[in-house]
């Protein structure tokens, strides 16, 4: 059997089945539905600005508590670290909330995902793989101003501290 | 006033387009009348939430693909969190269940399941003779793409007939 009689096979079963779910629709009763105000309709791209927006504010509070919470602790690199990646995520997340938005206003069309990296991951999982390697790329290229510099800690010293971040982000993922 | 007479286009525009979410919905779950009825619910949420943008800039019914695709994709993604706010008659989800049930069927079926979404899309209009132009807008793709597409999967297809005969 060649591609084309496979087809037809296919496409002939189709068509009676495709008759059979007109009749079906032609009997269903829409009078059941009952539309309520856009506001209320909670679609998937509503809820990924919604999770996006959240994020950022979980980000935001607990950059504010660490900045009140720095008063009774001694600042150190895995501080300036994690502040680091929270503005990073934050920013990211807002990025993204902004995007969203965006595209709400957009026609929706079919996404085809020809990115492996695209369809593996879900936003958030790209979103902390982006901040992590702009973070991990901070953490070898910028110094930070502080009694601890990283400008002075050694590279194993900053191996060793990315291995520890890398191991809570993929716990947290 | 103006809200009433939207939503009685609405309605219109659903009912002319109840059958192709239906098969949407086929085809993109379990045939389960539970999931199909979920889904259902969600591209009608959809098309609600989308129909003030639409200005006839294609047909209706690539819109209504388009929104629907996009949709049921998403939703087999990631599962649906969309409130119960249809109130919808549980028949029509056994009637559709029911006459999915023909083993002609469940083969087309069993073959359209290993498809991937955007496959199972493309094969959807193709089996419904949507012309390429109008399948290319509905999926955001050129035409020339919708007919290479196309002939891939009609490979994928006669390979899977194949290995399950």
């Amino acid at each position: 059997m060649n591609k084309e009689d496979s087809l037809q096979e296919l496409m002939t079963a189709w068509q009676q089945h495709s008759d059979r779910i007109e009749q079906i629709a032609g009997q269903h009763d829409l009078s059941h539905i009952k539309l309520v105000p856009r506001l209320f309709v909670l679609s998937s791209r509503r809820r990924r600005i919604l999770s996006s927006l959240a994020m950022a504010l979980v980000c935001l509070t607990v950059i504010v508590g660490m900045v009140i919470l720095r008063q009774h602790y001694i600042s150190d690199i895995f501080d300036q670290f994690f502040f680091a990646f929270l503005a990073l995520l934050m920013v990211v997340t807002l990025i993204q909330s902004l995007r969203q938005i965006f595209l709400l206003r957009q026609q929706p069309q079919l996404n085809f995902q020809f990115s492996i990296f695209n369809s593996q991951f879900s936003p958030y999982s790209r979103a902390a793989v982006f901040a992590s390697v702009v973070v991990m790329f901070l953490f070898f290229a910028v110094p930070i101003p502080n009694d601890r510099s990283m400008s002075q800690a050694s590279l194993s010293h900053r191996s060793a501290a990315i291995t520890n971040v890398s191991f809570v982000l993929s716990n947290i993922i | 006033m103006n809200q009433n007479k939207e939503h009685i286009a609405f309605m219109e525009m659903l009912r002319r387009s109840d059958s192709t979410i239906f098969k949407i919905c086929l085809m993109f779950t379990d045939r389960d009348p539970k999931n199909v009825k979920d889904m259902y619910q969600d591209i009608v949420c959809s098309l609600w939430e989308s129909w003030p943008r639409f200005r006839g800039q294609c047909k209706e019914n690539t819109w209504v693909y388009s929104i629907a695709f996009n949709t049921a994709v998403s939703q087999v993604r990631h599962r649906s969190l969309s409130p119960m706010f249809l109130s919808l008659d549980d028949n029509t989800y056994n009637y559709l269940a029911e006459e999915s049930k023909n083993s002609l069927i469940e083969r087309l079926y069993e073959l359209i399941d290993r498809l991937s979404p955007p496959d199972k899309a493309l094969l959807l209009l193709y089996l419904d003779r949507i012309p390429a132009r109008e399948m290319g807008q509905a999926l955001g793709i050129t035409e020339a793409a919708v007919n290479h597409r196309i002939e891939r999967i009609k490979d994928k297809l006669k390979t899977l007939n194949q290995t399950t005969i």
